[in-house]
């Protein structure tokens, strides 16, 4: 039962039915938690992880933040299980390891917003696309210490997750106007910040997110408008120092924006929706951390930081390996 | 306001509610209403020019950016106005004539533009296009029927998905097509060689008014060296922006965007739905016109030779309204 609401929450993250990438992560923790639960042998529990980790990876592959937190609960596991502890003891540390690191991504964006708040002044108009849960903070934060700004938000296809951050925003009192994605550079004009959030940053400071971020980022360049991107430290990917490139996901065929595209060219024509866009650092005035504000050239120092230098990174498959390794043994 | 016959009214409601589309299309469809409106006309010799006139403004109200528009009337207006003969039979024929006249000049022109822009497109040259452009399309597939194998990028141009109707007019002539969201035209650019627009309207500075989106696209050709080529009847160059007029973006209604349901739930969601925007002129790397290509700097001069006649008409309007407003003695 458990392993069939997995699979259909992998469904869910593939066809975008999940908006923000936290949710996604949540969400995933906590399935993962109650897939774990099920386990009654530690051979059992890595053998599960052997089966759904990969796919659940593979879901959102441009989602650090995804990677960052199963990372953590697996060296939460294979922590345990190396202290000799029995599965019960193992599947207590991983949910604390699980609670933590979900008190900690809150932490994080409640910081970051508190931060990218006060870089909203009175009178700014903002310009946002797609859904972000840190995003919304940030305008609720800047709103609740009295800042009169207003909101444009692009529609954001092929999701159209622009409509619902539109609804929220407009929930929050704050003036708020949605428009088709190709009228960025019309309206740009207008815009006095750019604020987005994203699904990872780089090591040279690039940005991955939602499609269409790129260009809002190029035409707000051009208007010399400043471009924001939220980026709590776990959507750092640590990858990218080792030069991989981040996968970047076309739409799944059934997902919305494809199936309607069948439909309307009663499938006769080809489609393609890739899911996010590159946008270069120099395209970006600053990324917003929980630590700070940072130039996107400085991402590199934020990762030596958290992982040291020479980098210390265990890669997902390795934890893997290693857990089978130790659970073999006993 | 005047009553017109059903005829006349039917045009100007397709063209209003975009049931005829796209500035050829509706250029040619004005033409057609001058047209019908002198052979309809019963009254007597003195009022035709009136009559007609009035017809112009109309038809003219029906949407307030495409040039081609008040273009297309004026050609036919223009000539009836300047006709030697009067009297109702001759300046009937004469506006008659000249409708017919814009009508085969507007599809020669598509015709001709589409022969010299095939010129500018290369073997195995990957295009991308945005909404629907009849003079667009008429270059990409003169350059399919000369042999040139191309690929072709459609965006789907929200909110009205003009774009699928570019990619099954693609895709019926065996032309590789790929449909995308307007929002991955800068993920796709790196593999496009060209990108072919149509326009709305030209402006004096060379300035290309066309659907929202389109500045967006050019920009980012620009940024990643990608050649901008804009296919525009003359018709579509706008003379009043050669006196200081600025070219009127409409701003079509919510609901083209988003669900009534939407809006019903959100009343306090403002939703704009600009229907066209401006690229500037150094975006753009040529105008193919139906005279040859030129560079959009040049469109100055396109209207010069158009309407240079003319310009003393402006002149004078303009020195009448500064009468009216005591700068001029």
């Amino acid at each position: 039962m458990k392993a069939r609401e997995f699979s259909q929450l992998i469904e869910d993250i593939k066809m975008g039915k999940i908006y923000s990438s936290t949710d996604i992560v949540f969400k995933a923790l906590e399935a993962l938690e109650q897939l774990a639960k099920s386990a009654e042998s530690l051979n059992e529990l890595v053998k599960l992880y052997r089966d759904t980790l990969p796919n659940l990876i593979k879901a959102r592959p441009a989602s650090a933040m995804l990677a960052n937190s199963v990372r953590e609960i697996l060296k939460a596991t294979l922590d345990a299980s190396r202290k000799r502890a029995d599965i019960k003891e193992v599947l207590e540390e991983v949910t604390r390891r699980r609670r933590e690191v979900m008190r900690r991504i809150n932490d994080a964006i409640n910081l970051a917003a508190a931060i990218a708040s006060r870089r909203i002044q009175d009178g700014d108009v903002i310009l946002t696309n797609s859904y972000s849960k840190s995003v919304l903070r940030a305008f609720e934060m800047a709103k609740e210490r009295g800042i009169e700004f207003s909101v444009y938000v692009t529609e954001s296809r092929p999701g159209s997750e622009g409509l619902l951050t539109a609804s929220r925003v407009s929930d929050m009192k704050i003036p708020v106007t949605l428009f088709v994605d190709s009228a960025v550079r019309y309206f740009m004009k207008d815009v006095d910040k750019v604020l987005i959030s994203c699904e990872a940053v780089a090591a040279n400071g690039a940005v991955v997110n939602k499609i269409g971020t790129s260009l809002i980022a190029l035409s707000a360049h051009e208007a010399r408008v400043r471009v924001f991107v939220m980026a709590i430290t776990y959507k750092f990917n640590p990858e990218t120092i080792f030069g991989e490139l981040i996968e970047i996901a076309e739409e799944e065929p059934q997902a919305p924006f494809l199936q309607d595209m069948k439909t309307r060219t009663q499938g006769a024509i080809k489609a393609l929706s890739p899911l996010f866009d590159v946008t270069p650092p120099e395209y970006i005035d600053a990324i917003i951390t929980e630590r700070g504000i940072i130039a996107p050239q400085a991402v590199t120092t934020v990762l030596k930081e958290i992982y040291g230098w020479p980098f210390k990174l265990e890669d997902i498959d390795g934890l893997l390996r290693e857990l089978e390794s130790v659970t073999k043994v006993k | 306001m005047r009553t017109f016959p059903p005829e006349i009214v039917k045009i100007y409601e397709e063209i209003r509610d975009m049931k005829i589309r796209g500035a050829g299309r509706i250029a040619r469809a004005a033409a057609m209403a001058l047209k019908m409106a002198a052979e309809m006309y019963t009254g007597d010799d003195e009022r035709i020019l009136e009559y007609l006139s009035s017809v112009a403004s109309y038809v003219g109200s029906s949407r307030p950016t495409a040039v081609s528009l008040p273009n297309a009337l004026h050609y036919v207006l223009s000539r009836v106005k300047l006709a030697k003969r009067r009297g109702v039979r001759p300046l009937k024929e004469v506006a008659i004539r000249a409708a017919d006249q814009f009508i085969e000049y507007s599809l020669r022109a598509v015709e001709m533009i589409g022969k010299i822009g095939a010129g500018r497109i290369k073997d195995g040259d990957v295009i991308m296009t945005h909404c629907n452009s009849t003079a667009a399309l008429s270059v990409i597939f003169e350059a399919w029927q000369r042999g040139k194998r191309i690929k072709v990028y459609a965006t789907e141009t929200r909110p009205k998905f003009q774009g699928h109707i570019t990619a099954k007019a693609l895709a019926s002539k065996g032309i590789p097509v790929i449909l995308i969201p307007d929002s991955a035209v800068r993920y796709f650019m790196k593999d496009v060689d060209k990108v072919v627009l149509g326009a709305d309207a030209v402006a004096a500075n060379g300035a290309v008014v066309n659907k929202i989106g389109t500045s967006l696209i050019a920009l980012s050709a620009h940024e990643a060296r990608v050649r901008v080529f804009v296919a525009a009847e003359t018709y579509k160059f706008s003379p009043a922006t050669l006196f200081g007029e600025l070219v009127k973006i409409e701003e079509r209604g919510a609901e083209e965007v988003v669900g009534e349901k939407y809006l019903a739930k959100n009343p306090k969601v403002v939703v704009r739905n600009p229907a066209f925007d401006v690229t500037p002129p150094e975006y753009i790397d040529a105008i193919i016109t139906e005279r040859g290509i030129i560079a959009p700097q040049a469109a100055s001069l396109v209207l010069i030779e158009e309407y240079g006649r003319e310009f003393g008409d402006y002149l004078t309007n303009i020195t009448s309204d500064m009468e009216d407003e005591g700068y001029v003695g």
